[in-house]
């Protein structure tokens, strides 16, 4: 049966320091990525009480607490929107990351009785995680869509740029997970620093809006995306809830990839849903809306796509010695 | 590569770095845990401390090889490394069921992995044509949380199997599981039985082009492990390519085309299966270094011990016994200057081929020679009936001088059990129903 047909023949050698991704192999093996990914769905459901209720509930209660504290007490800025609103499309892909890169930073260690006993594309594992996160994303993202419809806060056609900016968000997490998942073979210490890592981090990526930096400091500003998560941000903010694009409008931006100057002040009319009387609502933005953050994001795309090479290297070096370490 | 071979491997080698083996803390872990529970002695806990720092005694072998190896200034081998398996070159044909064979640490199970890509070579290189899959990793991936359904495609995919054809082998995996009416229930609630027998119903299903089969026989009820054995023989004789580790000759000598036997990472022997089996068991019961001159032993070595010997009822020394005859084991030592008051204590444990342990003695259970030793002697425990199974059985030696450890080999001599008709009725029990042959009698009344 084998010879009638034709058969791939495996090459077994020692390993070299860099390999080519085999992408064909990870093609070959989509099933088994699938498989991974039902089965992160099935198990997180089943193991817990309140299920999903988790993904909403962390980035919901840091939501109040950030508006309590940032908003109430220490009176920060939140770009013109609603501060529940501004915090909560932060925190929400905030939680999505941090979720990411925590599990894809163990990802090796904890499936060490897999990884010694059979062979498969070691990158799977750190994959299926990056996407079986995404279904907490989009859950949270329900709840944000009608906090912001309460809010009266409409999601603006830009809403489609936001995948671009969840692929960044994945790369910068894979990126970082996959260094800490091959240090973590060696030192286990790695488990307990991501933890204080993104909490340090969160802070520094969903409190301070860009217009919040003096504008004198000019190009200066831009050091702040070089924290690629804060830039990410940014645009999930100006993208979901800032400005209100024509699909035209929208073509021309994606098409010359330029930041466009398409502040308008803004006037968006939302039909209030509690009364059933359609009103006009004035949502007025900052003095100067916010422009377009491409700049700031393109300002973190060194660090994340820096970080995935090296990232995807390191792990390259220690899978294959991952059965003769751990 | 001609079409006619399915494996091809080239100068495969494969140097560990010393403390860094896969399965060093397991095996630590099982040495640790057997031992309190076989001497049942203090001198255990003082050796786990000693234990704790240096290797466990199965890698000691490679420790030994490793030593060696620095002698003669080998460049390849630096310092605290060792080679696993050194040079290995070996071509099998499609179709062909090939035994390998050798003591524990002898390489098999490197080169399996290597094979199965779970580990990379050192040095050389193996070109294999086909898919492989091991049943050597039953229920790999399997997670309790799922159900029994669940966990046959989960699983099924990570040993490599596309979704169509999990589809079109689940109803046969699901019969030859016995789990039908547990489909839909989480693993978690399985007994031990029914999710071994899920796992191995998944690998046995995987028709690979190359299967590798290592000793999975001890898994399930008894009912289930003849299945498991027909269906490998099932497997084995399709007209596939086989590798086949075992311990069992018998299954070795039944399945095999042709045998390898492996020994500190080498291969020593190839070729037709009943001479290289008969050269293993030779190796087996003669082993290759004198007891005195070994140096893989633990404790303070103020008692030595020499050599040991088995000796059948009319005082003769042997290495094959009989069942249901009088043994005696004849432990040769040499000591320093011991008080006659010391308090002396000696333990022998017998081990199955499998490293099961069968049974324990002692001098403390009987309460006899508790002092008063020579300085040289022989210490002599004699076993009026041997109620073993007919198998090869291994021995481990500990001699404790006032509860510290003095002298202890693991694996210091061997002796096979020959058949007899120890119930007069010319039947012994199939061998997979345990080590012992227990004498009983029947009535109604």
């Amino acid at each position: 049966m084998a010879d009638s047909r034709s058969v791939p023949t495996i090459h077994i050698r020692p390993s070299r320091g860099w390999m080519a991704l085999n992408l064909r192999e990870m093609w070959e093996y989509r099933e088994l990525l699938y498989f991974f990914v039902w089965r992160n769905m099935k198990v997180r459901y089943r193991q817990t009480l309140l299920g999903f209720t988790w993904a909403i509930l962390n980035p919901v209660v840091n939501t109040v607490a950030f508006t309590v504290i940032f908003d109430r007490l220490a009176k920060l800025s939140s770009d013109g929107l609603p501060s529940p609103v501004f915090y909560m499309i932060g925190l929400s892909l905030w939680r999505y990351f941090a979720a990411t890169l925590t599990s894809v930073s163990s990802s090796l260690v904890g499936s060490a009785n897999l990884l010694t006993k059979i062979y498969f594309p070691r990158l799977l594992i750190p994959l299926n995680t990056c996407i079986s996160g995404l279904a907490e994303y989009f859950i949270a993202l329900v709840i944000l869509v009608a906090l912001m419809l309460w809010f009266h806060v409409v999601p603006a056609a830009s809403v489609v740029l936001l995948p671009v900016l969840l692929l960044l968000t994945m790369a910068t997490a894979l990126g970082v997970g996959l260094f800490f998942a091959a240090l973590n073979v060696r030192y286990r210490d790695v488990g307990q620093l991501v933890p204080f890592l993104t909490s340090i981090w969160m802070y520094a990526s969903v409190i301070i809006p860009f217009s919040q930096i003096p504008e004198r400091w000019g190009i200066w500003r831009y050091l702040y995306g070089l924290n690629p998560m804060a830039g990410i941000i940014e645009g999930c903010r100006w993208c979901l809830a800032h400005h209100v694009m024509t699909v035209e409008k929208l073509t021309k931006t994606v098409l010359s990839g330029l930041p466009a100057r398409l502040a308008e002040s803004q006037r968006i009319i939302v039909e209030r849903l509690m009364d059933g009387t359609p009103q006009i609502i004035l949502h007025e933005t900052t003095k100067t809306p916010p422009d377009a953050p491409w700049l700031l994001i393109a300002a973190g795309l060194p660090f994340t796509i820096g970080m995935l090479v090296f990232g995807l290297y390191y792990f390259k070096r220690v899978e294959k010695m991952f059965a003769d370490i751990v | 590569m001609g079409n006619d071979i399915a494996i091809r491997i080239e100068g495969l080698g494969k140097r560990y770095r010393l403390g860094q083996t896969v399965d060093l803390k397991r095996t630590f872990r099982e040495t640790l845990m057997d031992l309190p529970r076989f001497f049942g002695h203090k001198a255990a806990r003082a050796l786990k401390d000693a234990a704790r720092r240096t290797l466990s005694a199965a890698r000691v072998q490679e420790l030994q090889s490793a030593v060696r190896d620095h002698r003669t200034a080998d460049p390849e081998t630096p310092p605290g490394t060792f080679w696993a398996l050194r040079d290995i070159n070996l071509e099998v044909e499609h179709g062909e069921v090939v035994g390998i064979i050798g003591r524990n640490g002898a390489g098999k199970s490197t080169l399996l992995k290597i094979l199965s890509r779970v580990t990379d070579p050192t040095t050389g290189h193996a070109e294999i044509r086909g898919r492989v899959a091991s049943l050597l990793e039953v229920g790999t991936g399997f997670n309790p949380e799922l159900t029994g359904r669940e966990n046959i495609y989960l699983n099924g995919s990570i040993m490599g199997m596309k979704k169509a054809e999990i589809d079109s082998r689940f109803d046969e995996i699901v019969a030859f599981a016995e789990v039908e009416k547990f489909l839909d229930t989480p693993v978690k609630r399985y007994s031990s039985g029914m999710s071994v027998r899920l796992a191995f119903a998944v690998a046995a299903h995987l028709e690979p082009e190359i299967q590798i089969i290592d000793e999975v026989l001890a898994v399930g009820d008894a009912a289930f492990q003849k299945k498991c054995l027909g269906k490998m023989q099932d497997v084995a004789k399709g007209g596939r390519t086989v590798l086949f580790v075992s311990h069992n000759m018998a299954m070795i000598e039944n399945i095999c085309d042709r045998c390898v036997l492996l020994r500190e990472g080498r291969v020593v022997k190839e070729g037709n299966v009943s001479d290289v089996v008969s050269h293993y068991l030779k190796q087996m019961s003669g082993s290759s270094v004198p007891l005195d001159q070994r140096t893989d032993r633990k404790g303070n070595g103020r008692v030595r011990i020499l050599d040991i010997q088995f000796q059948d009822e009319s005082g003769q020394t042997q290495t094959v016994l009989r069942s249901g005859r009088p043994m005696t084991v004849q432990v040769r030592y040499d000591s320093e200057a011991i008080s006659p008051q010391a308090k002396m204590h000696i333990a022998i444990g017998v081990y199955s081929v499998r490293e099961n342990p069968v049974f324990a003695v002692t001098n403390d259970l009987t309460g006899q020679i508790g002092s008063h030793w020579p300085r040289q002697g022989h210490v002599q425990c004699h076993l009026p009936n041997l109620l073993l199974m007919p198998g090869t059985y291994s021995v481990n030696v500990l001699v404790s001088v006032n509860d510290v450890l003095a002298d202890w080999i693991m694996g210091a001599a061997r002796f096979d059990v020959e058949g007899a008709d120890f119930y007069g009725t010319g039947q012994l029990p199939p061998s997979t129903h345990g080590d012992l042959l227990m004498p009983h009698s029947w009535k109604i009344e």
